[in-house]
């Protein structure tokens, strides 16, 4: 029975080895060091996979002439809404009675006609200043 | 009256019709079914036909290769899902049964989780064994490109859909697909 029970653990001893050695050992033309490139992807290949069979959208923007009109026009018609809106801000403020905002106009309470002070409705320097000195901000 | 005359009119005015899905109407000149279908066409037919499959069974005594679908990136200037023609492929892999095919991503990490919740919940003969799964031998991937040139109202879009499948193992690519399709527009 004593002899049985020595059998049975050298067995199972044995039967560990040859598991431990087939773990190790390297298939024919495997790279010695493919443990350190397995540590690494182990440990990020559950964020990696879990997005398989979809389609990430890298998408850019064509340069299309109709495309880029139709955008230029909605943001205008954006612009000018918004605009609208301010305007009912400035209509309905007690320290202000003007048409225009505070910082359209001068000490004196007169529309200041200073090319460089159409300040925070401005896009760019001609879009509301004309010669004559008015702005068009009805556009 | 007239304003309920006004309504009943625009209320006719809607109107739908069903249609088959391999007609072919194309209205913006955007990727449509249309397209998908004939990417998904042209695809199944190369992939099942090349010879990365015999290959690969004569190397294996015959066993079928396993393929696991990985991403198919869209690098063009519209929203395009892949999935529409990526899962034509799928069906014509299972239908055919010459090619073995695994679930991956958020599907397989719903698999596993079921399986997780098994080990506490179901009964130990219909339990099922964490372990077991097939491993892929392929990866199918993929990119969408396209190339517009407008000229006021006239517009060319080209798209070129590549799908590619590698072998795990060695990262070798063993099939590339390839489907071109170019629209001439005029607004």
């Amino acid at each position: 029975m004593k002899y049985l029970n020595k059998l049975t653990l050298f067995a199972i001893v044995a039967l560990l080895a040859i598991g431990a050695n087939a773990q190790s050992e390297l298939a024919p033309n495997q790279n010695p060091n493919f443990a350190v490139s397995r540590a690494k992807y182990m440990n990020i290949s559950d964020s990696l996979n879990r997005w398989h069979g979809t389609t990430p959208q890298e998408t850019y923007k064509a340069i299309d002439f109709l495309v880029d009109r139709k955008e230029a026009r909605a943001e205008r018609r954006d612009f000018r809404r918004q605009l609208r809106s301010q305007r009912v801000g400035w209509y309905n403020s007690y320290d202000n009675y003007s048409y225009y905002p505070s910082s359209y106009r001068n000490s004196w309470g007169n529309q200041n006609y200073n090319y460089n002070n159409y300040g925070r409705y401005r896009r760019n320097n001609s879009f509301y200043v004309n010669p004559w000195g008015l702005g068009y901000w009805w556009r | 009256m007239p304003f309920a005359g006004i309504l009943l009119f625009t209320n006719c005015s809607h109107k739908v019709t069903r249609i088959d899905p391999s007609e072919q109407v194309d209205l913006s000149g955007r990727w449509n079914n249309t397209d998908s279908r004939f990417v998904a066409e042209d695809m199944t037919k190369n992939i099942l036909g090349a010879n990365w499959l015999t290959d690969h069974m004569a190397s294996k005594n015959g066993q079928r290769p396993t393929v696991i679908v990985g991403f198919v990136t869209n690098k063009s200037h519209e929203h395009i899902e892949a999935e529409t023609f990526v899962k034509d492929v799928e069906n014509s892999f299972v239908t055919t049964q010459k090619v073995r095919l695994v679930q991956g991503g958020k599907k397989r990490e719903e698999l596993r989780a079921e399986k997780a919740d098994q080990q506490t919940n179901s009964s130990a003969s219909s339990m099922k064994k964490f372990g077991l799964e097939q491993g892929a031998d392929f990866i199918l991937q993929g990119s969408i490109n396209s190339i517009v040139d407008s000229q006021k109202r006239k517009k060319v879009v080209y798209y070129q859909v590549n799908l590619e499948l590698t072998n795990i193992e060695t990262n070798e690519v063993v099939w590339i697909g390839e489907k071109k399709i170019a629209k001439y527009v005029k607004n």
